[in-house]
């Protein structure tokens, strides 16, 4: 379904890039808009969280089972994002065993995803991890490919190399932008990894910036472009599950007249 | 964000450090707005009497002809102060490398650079003549002072009185400090604060030049120095220029015109950045750098040590209305008892105000501000501009016009009617290979309310772009991405945090001691 539509795109997308563009590093979502988007609110706070599950283990947790998850205003705001509608699911089943008590939650439909209230407490929370549980999906069994967060990196995307280490590429999905009203972007980044001959990571901060220094000094706007367009072919068109809603990602410029 | 922990102030340090992209989650683009919005180059001036022709010389071209802007001026306020200057040199017993290095480095300042180590690079006629002075001292190499590390104040003990024997001579003194430790290492760092504590105290400026080495190679301009195949003539243009501006000199100035359609301009700009403090934990400090509308350095405020707050609906920090009341207060109050800006401020109806900070403005910091402002009001009518800076872009536009699809210096994007990115790095010339450059993102908050002195987005973008001209740390253009403002303001809070900070009526603060 989503290759016909992507081919579509690009194509008209090509046609429109003519000399005399800039281009945004922006991947718009073609998906579905954001209103009306199914969360459950429970009303209960990071106190309420089991100690054995604190911080980045409850997030670990409640990733493993394909739900989204933030704490604010007294709330547990939460919503699958395995490509399962809120109301299809029982969350309380899924999830109360990690909170020391459990109070009737329900199901809202917000309207106002993308506004100053909720975007930097509840939106971008739950985008990322929607995001990171896209990225296991789209890759899973790759083993060229490492996920850390949101950052995927290519392990045989080897950039630069030296006597005792190499720089593999990588790219980030962290930031994410509103875009008109109920609506996303993505801006992808490139980003480096260090490992020495052993593949081991190489800690020693002066040596990890002195080596991928070389790598950003070299690196042109048009590098960079063909360096995003190489990693990203492998990523893109990637659909991100929001409850009732999905969110398609497939080109990452947005070109503008000059 | 999960990490924020209020109890034990983790979360404030993390706070403070994202600062620098905190004000991307305002970011709201509109699609039918986004359009490239244009920028006007604002020329250096080395001179009152600088013909048009010579508007975008680059700051060696410009030194070169004119020489310094502050011998070159008719404002009595902005004439150079002082008629040479006197070098100290110290070196760490024991370090060869240093002191031989040193040796080359000081002889190079004194009698000039005339290699031609490869194509990139440029000569330098010696710190007398290309800085026009009437006297330059440079010690011999036999002149140099040893000292031993951690025992620095041992060697200074007996040579106060040299220092302020300068002063009566009217020269100003500056110290040179070789060193193992470098900017981008925390490895000997102890070095570096020591020397910079001890002579800050001592209200003398210090430049600390280094010699880092590590496994495959090394950094500092001392290691670079006996790199023979290696350009040198931009590393000592930029270490003779920061020794100008460190013993008080105006190598340039850039107008603070708001558009070329009006004569409006920007009388004052004030940077506010934070960091946490080090002898109280979970407290932090703000540091405010004003800056007049030639782009001199009027004076620093520091607040009280505070603690911020977190607010869960907003990133980063929100400082408290006093607080922020405060700090606004003193600023406009230092400059208005500045003799420098009293002069202009007389002659004024209205004095227009840009606030700059790498976080958005909180309504309860922006009610601190309005205060500090009607406190003001009975005697000045004052606009104001609350500008809030994103370091770091996460949006990056390429130039499919240009082989390298780089961005040129100055190109600007405009993202919704407040929001654009800007980029301050870079070449003026497209076509110029150069590595990719991030943008910074300017968020005009208060733009179209009726306080608000600019009256459009490319009048705010033009004003954050002139002010990354006026950096003074390097004499390569479009090197700095951050206006000097907040790159100011940033290098004195890590200093001042550290416990470096000269005293209250230290002559230092008339200087760019900081850099």
């Amino acid at each position: 379904m989503i290759g016909m539509k992507t081919k579509m795109i690009r194509k008209n997308w090509m046609l429109n890039t003519k000399i005399g563009k800039f281009l945004l590093t922006i991947a718009i979502n073609e998906g579905d808009k954001l209103n009306s988007l199914q969360v459950w609110k429970v009303r209960m706070t990071r106190q309420d969280i089991k100690s054995d599950f604190k911080r980045k283990k409850l997030r670990e947790c409640l990733l493993d089972k394909g739900i989204a998850h933030s704490f604010y205003k007294e709330y547990l705001w939460a919503t699958p994002i395995n490509g399962c509608k809120a109301d299809e699911l029982n969350l309380k089943e899924m999830v109360s065993d990690y909170f020391l008590k459990w109070e009737k939650g329900q199901i809202q439909v917000i309207n106002n995803f993308t506004s100053d209230e909720l975007w930097y407490p509840v939106s971008i929370v739950l985008l990322k991890d929607a995001i990171h549980y896209a990225l296991h999906l789209k890759l899973k069994g790759q083993k060229n490919f490492i996920i850390n967060g949101n950052r995927v990196y290519n392990k045989v995307q080897i950039v630069d190399s030296k006597s005792y280490t190499y720089t593999i590429l990588g790219i980030s999905f962290e930031k994410i932008l509103r875009w008109d009203d109920d609506n996303v972007c993505l801006s992808p980044n490139i980003v480096y990894e260090c490992y020495d001959s052993l593949n081991r990571r190489v800690e020693d901060r002066f040596i990890r910036q002195r080596n991928i220094f070389s790598v950003t000094i070299g690196c042109d706007s048009r590098l960079y472009s063909e360096r995003l367009n190489s990693i990203i072919k492998n990523i893109f068109p990637l659909e991100v599950y929001l409850s009732n809603k999905t969110l398609k990602f497939i080109y990452h410029y947005h070109g503008i007249d000059k | 964000m999960e990490s924020i922990n209020k109890k034990n102030g983790k979360g404030l340090r993390m706070v403070i450090r994202d600062e620098r992209y905190s004000a991307i989650y305002a970011i709201k683009i509109r699609k039918d707005k986004i359009k490239q919005i244009s920028i006007s180059q604002s020329p250096l001036i080395f001179s009152d009497s600088q013909p048009s022709q010579d508007a975008f010389y680059n700051p060696i071209q410009g030194i070169k002809k004119y020489g310094p802007y502050d011998i070159n001026t008719f404002d009595r306020y902005l004439l150079r102060k002082f008629g040479g200057i006197e070098f100290f040199v110290f070196y760490p017993r024991n370090e060869e490398k240093i002191l031989r290095n040193l040796r080359n480095l000081i002889s190079l300042l004194r009698d000039g650079y005339f290699e031609n180590r490869g194509t990139n690079d440029i000569t330098f006629e010696g710190f007398k003549k290309e800085f026009r002075l009437k006297d330059v001292f440079i010690p011999e190499d036999n002149e140099f002072i040893a000292y031993t590390s951690g025992n620095l104040h041992k060697a200074l003990e007996t040579r106060k009185d040299y220092f302020k024997q300068v002063f009566e001579r009217g020269n100003r003194p500056i110290i040179i400090v070789g060193g193992t430790s470098h900017r981008s290492t925390s490895e000997n760092r102890e070095q570096y604060l020591e020397a910079k504590l001890q002579f800050t105290n001592l209200d003398i400026p210090c430049q600390y030049v280094s010699y880092y080495e590590y496994e495959t190679g090394g950094a500092g301009i001392l290691y670079n120095i006996e790199r023979k195949n290696h350009p040198f003539g931009y590393s000592l243009w930029n270490f003779a220029l920061n020794i100008y501006g460190k013993v008080g000199g105006l190598a340039w100035i850039i107008r603070q015109e708001l558009s070329k359609a009006s004569n409006l301009v920007i009388d004052l700009s004030i940077g506010i950045r934070f960091v946490q403090s080090k002898t109280r934990k979970g407290y932090t400090i703000g540091y405010v750098t004003i800056l007049d509308r030639f782009g001199r350095l009027i004076g620093v405020i520091s607040s009280p040590t505070f603690r911020s707050q977190i607010k869960e609906e907003v990133p980063g920090m929100v400082i408290p209305s006093q607080i922020m009341k405060n700090i606004i207060t003193a600023a406009i109050k230092k400059a208005v008892d500045d003799a420098r800006v009293k002069a202009i401020f007389e002659k004024k109806d209205t004095v227009n105000i840009a606030i700059h900070r790498l976080a958005t403005f909180h309504p309860q910091e922006i009610q601190g501000i309005a205060s500090a402002v009607n406190k003001q009001s009975g005697s000045l009518k004052i606009k104001y501009a609350l500008i809030s800076i994103v370091g770091n872009s996460p949006i990056l536009a390429f130039d499919t016009c240009t082989k390298y699809w780089n961005p040129s210096r100055g190109s600007a994007i405009m993202l919704n009617d407040n929001v654009a990115i800007l980029y301050t790095r870079g070449s003026l010339v497209g076509e110029h290979k150069r590595p990719l450059s991030y943008p910074i993102v300017v968020i005009a908050q208060n733009l179209g309310e009726e306080r608000c002195p600019f009256t459009s987005l490319e009048e705010v973008c033009n004003h954050v772009y002139i002010l990354t001209n006026l950096h003074w740390q390097t004499v390569i253009p479009g090197s700095v991405k951050l206006p000097a403002t907040l790159e100011f303001a940033q290098n004195i809070a890590w200093l001042s945090s550290r416990g470096i900070a000269p005293k209250e009526s230290s002559l230092l603060w008339e200087t760019l001691w900081f850099i």
